[in-house]
């Protein structure tokens, strides 16, 4: 009897332990992230309404954050477009077209892409299109660092179509495409707007390839040019003096309520079938 | 109308891999033709060389010459073979984000027929032949997901029989199904055979016995005999087609 009840205790010892040592674990993981949250939302707001105090600094402000938020947008938008457009067609043949060999070199080639520092891409692009239009160049630059992404996003989302489905429609006399078009991609929608948003949201931030292409750390303070969020952030955080750091705040805000809303939205996009 | 089905000197591969060899077998209309044979032998491999679905897996090949009513089907549009020699899979596959009626008015709508009068008439036809009507009439527009599986299956022999094919192949029909739901289906291949040409691959030799007028054994890749199914299972020519119809192996 005796040594049932050691034997529950040191049971439930070790399961208290192993909770512990996890719940410590899972609080190192995630104290980065709040703090982070927290300092931005905090200063973010207090820059907000001490900026929005001041007649004068509320006018230079607002014009230089809906100048960066709109161009963020153009940026985002049009790189999205066209790699989401070029990335699925990618998916599509890797995934419905190639055979095993083919769709394993194309997968291996993605991975190894995907892997590639986005500043690299920057770089290649800066050497290859001097003289082409910085909003140019930048959309070139975000299209080059998502597209491995989203093809090999989109093709596992594909991939994971079940075979039963697709062969149900070629049993029914349905043309690949056909299949492509009325089975696959109405089954793999739900998932494959999900990936791709999440995608979106990891780019809409993406500041190192924008960097070496525009040139985004010599802009001058309270600067119209083209410089998208994230970059005018990095150059108001560079420039020095409390105006510019003030702003630099609240573009981080804007940034991460931006990018969070596009994950809620993935969130909302992926929620469970009626099916 | 049904047409026959035959299937002369057939061999297929996966990548290097011999799954079937030459197998010749004519299979009559208003005919239930059944293909036992233990697992790994190629019954489904065969059936699908007959409607060319092998041809869409990566890595398969084949060889031979499949007739439909006397035309080989590979002088046929793939799409067009498989339009006319319909598939029931062994596990049902409706549509998952259609309706019970989408999926039965699929196949019509992939061969270009849009009018909406003539999509109900002919769904409900199909339905009607597959014995479901009766029982979804009042939830057409439920996801397939709201039916039972053996009604799924049916659901699944609906959509094939709407596009009005002339063969209907079927891969274990009844194998996910409980036995009363296989019971329906199996009356219902007894009641399919009088208009088309049923081709049925299935491991459960009572249920050959039951619905079967011929049947073929195969054994690794080769047919190794058919016949009626009366006389393959009373009278077997060969020792190995009486081994696995006596259950000593298999």
């Amino acid at each position: 009897m005796v040594t049932r009840v050691s034997y529950k205790t040191m049971r439930k010892l070790k399961n208290a332990l192993f909770v512990s040592v996890l719940s410590v674990m899972t609080s190192l993981a995630v104290l980065p992230l709040l703090s982070l949250l927290w300092s931005i939302g905090f200063h973010g707001i207090a820059a907000l309404i001490s900026l929005s105090d001041a007649p004068l600094s509320r006018g230079v402000a607002s014009a230089v954050l809906v100048n960066a938020f709109a161009q963020s947008l153009v940026t985002t938008a049009s790189s999205s477009a066209i790699a989401v457009f070029l990335g699925v067609a990618a998916a599509i043949y890797s995934s419905q077209y190639a055979g095993l060999r083919v769709g394993r070199a194309i997968r291996f080639t993605v991975d190894i892409l995907s892997g590639v520092p986005s500043i690299l891409a920057g770089m290649v692009l800066f050497a290859l299109l001097s003289g082409v239009s910085s909003l140019v160049a930048g959309v070139l630059a975000l299209v080059l660092c998502m597209l491995p992404v989203v093809v090999r996003t989109a093709d596992q989302v594909l991939v994971a179509v079940p075979v039963a489905y697709i062969e149900g429609s070629l049993a029914l006399g349905a043309s690949r495409i056909q299949t492509i078009f009325a089975t696959v991609l109405p089954i793999a929608h739900k998932s494959l707007v999900t990936a791709l948003l999440f995608v979106v949201a990891r780019m809409a931030g993406e500041a190192a390839p924008l960097l070496i292409i525009l040139d985004g750390g010599t802009a001058s303070k309270g600067s119209l040019g083209f410089q998208p969020l994230p970059l005018r952030l990095y150059s108001d955080l560079t420039h020095g003096g409390s105006f510019p750091h003030q702003i630099a705040y609240v573009e981080a805000l804007i940034l991460l309520v931006t990018i969070m809303t596009i994950y809620g939205l993935a969130r909302w996009v992926g929620r469970p079938d009626r099916w | 109308m049904g047409k026959a089905l035959e299937a002369r000197a057939i061999s297929a591969r996966f990548n290097e891999q011999v799954i079937l060899r030459e197998v010749t077998l004519h299979m009559p209309v208003n005919q239930v033709t059944a293909i036992i044979g233990p697992p790994g032998c190629g019954k489904s491999t065969f059936i699908r060389c007959l409607n060319r679905l092998h041809e869409t897996t990566p890595g398969a090949t084949m060889s031979g010459e499949v007739l439909l009513d006397g035309h080989s089907v590979y002088d046929m549009d793939p799409t067009e073979v498989r339009r006319s020699v319909a598939m029931i899979f062994h596990r049902p596959n409706p549509f998952p984000t259609m309706s019970i009626f989408d999926n039965v008015a699929a196949g019509l709508r992939l061969h270009g027929l849009r009018n909406r009068a003539k999509l109900a008439e002919s769904a409900e036809q199909a339905l009607r032949r597959a014995a479901l009507w009766d029982e979804v009439k009042d939830r057409l527009h439920l996801y397939s997901s709201a039916l039972s599986l053996g009604q799924q299956q049916r659901l699944c022999i609906a959509r094939a029989l709407a596009i009005d094919p002339v063969a209907v192949l079927m891969d274990e029909p009844a194998s996910t199904l409980d036995p009363l739901s296989t019971l329906v289906i199996e009356e219902l291949i007894e009641e399919l055979k009088r208009q088309y040409t049923i081709v049925i691959v299935t491991h459960n030799l009572q249920q050959a016995a039951r619905v079967a007028d011929k049947t073929a054994f195969f054994l690794e890749g080769e047919m190794i005999e058919q016949g009626t199914t009366t006389a393959l299972f009373t009278t077997p020519q060969d020792k190995r087609t009486a081994d696995y119809v006596t259950g000593r192996f298999g």
